[in-house]
């Protein structure tokens, strides 16, 4: 077991990959799959990733029917740019480029200026002090986060709910990974801050 | 025992998948020297292999040419001759075909590559997890 770890983590670093999960790796079958004629490793790729899209189109435009239109456009650019996939293990961040440019347009067309509502008021049921306090915390948390700005919060978003790695983050909005470093940093200040811890 | 290890591992990613991504999963294994030949033909150099076929398909034409003067052939030059042409479109056949061989043998070995790396991540969250 050791081994294998060991032998895996100088595997990795003497190829300067970046670590892999079995996720992407099982997509890069798919695209592999589908490269090669497999029409069946389409529609698992579509069922795959559909509701994740839509997510992440729907928090980004703040618009249910925009979302749908977003995605459903992105899944044509991604069918016909799939076979020219360089590295298949990367499927999830280039099409999250895709979805993610897309709503941009689609947000800049529309000329609607992006407001930050509010799109959920989490419920907090009673319960012991211990819970409140808890709660208590969370709410302090999710207004803290409301008052981010749009770009801090994306990567936020990605980098802690969507356990997205800094590189895939940077390809994913096309800025470097010093820009998502700081970003990211300017977001946990800001943060503290505001929580005062 | 390694066996036993193996096919731990095997269940642990079936684990992970959904029933259609499973069943996609081992219909890897299961493809025929005919679906994968198939396979060269729609991927994604599935235009080039097609290519590739027609000029084969047009060399045997000229071969076929090319034999029936060579055996209607009365000088030695002349036999000469068209036996080295009819030679030259031989070899430019089996080059050809040799191709679409290695094609297949490279989509093969991607998939075994990528299987590789799917046992290795599900060993390492195993451990790890």
């Amino acid at each position: 077991m050791l081994r294998i770890e060991l032998f895996h983590e100088k595997f990795v670093s003497l190829m300067n990959l970046p670590m892999k999960n079995s996720k992407t790796i099982f997509d890069g079958m798919l695209v592999l799959g589908f490269q090669n004629g497999d029409s069946k490793a389409l529609a698992i790729l579509v069922k795959r990733y559909q509701s994740d899209f839509c997510r992440y189109a729907c928090w980004y435009t703040h618009d249910i029917e925009m979302a749908r239109d977003v995605v459903q456009d992105s899944w044509g650019v991604i069918i016909a740019k799939l076979g020219t996939l360089r590295n298949p293990d990367s499927f999830r961040s280039w099409a999250m480029r895709i979805i993610t440019r897309k709503a941009q347009d689609q947000l800049r067309s529309t000329g609607r200026i992006r407001t930050l509502k509010k799109q959920y008021q989490p419920i907090y049921e009673d319960g012991s002090d211990e819970d409140d306090l808890k709660a208590e915390y969370i709410r302090q948390l999710h207004e803290a986060i409301q008052k981010l700005n749009f770009d801090q919060q994306l990567v936020l978003r990605l980098f802690y709910t969507q356990e997205y790695s800094l590189k895939e983050i940077s390809t994913i909005l096309d800025i470097s990974v010093g820009t998502v470093k700081s970003r990211l940093f300017h977001a946990r200040e800001k943060l503290k801050l505001n929580l005062k811890l | 025992m390694m066996k036993n290890k193996n096919e731990k591992i095997d269940e642990l990613i079936r684990e992970t998948l959904s029933a259609e991504e499973a069943a996609f999963y081992d219909s890897l294994e299961e493809k025929d020297l005919f679906g994968k030949l198939g396979a060269v033909y729609r991927g994604k150099m599935g235009w080039l292999s097609i290519i590739m076929t027609v000029v084969q398909l047009l060399i045997f034409v000229i071969f076929v040419g090319c034999l029936l003067v060579f055996l209607e052939a009365d000088t030695t030059e002349e036999l000469i001759k068209w036996g080295a042409a009819g030679f030259c479109c031989l070899l430019a056949m089996t080059m050809l075909k040799l191709f679409i061989w290695m094609q297949m043998d490279k989509n093969d070995l991607l998939q075994e590559i990528k299987k590789l790396e799917l046992i290795l991540a599900a060993h390492m969250e195993q451990t790890k997890g």
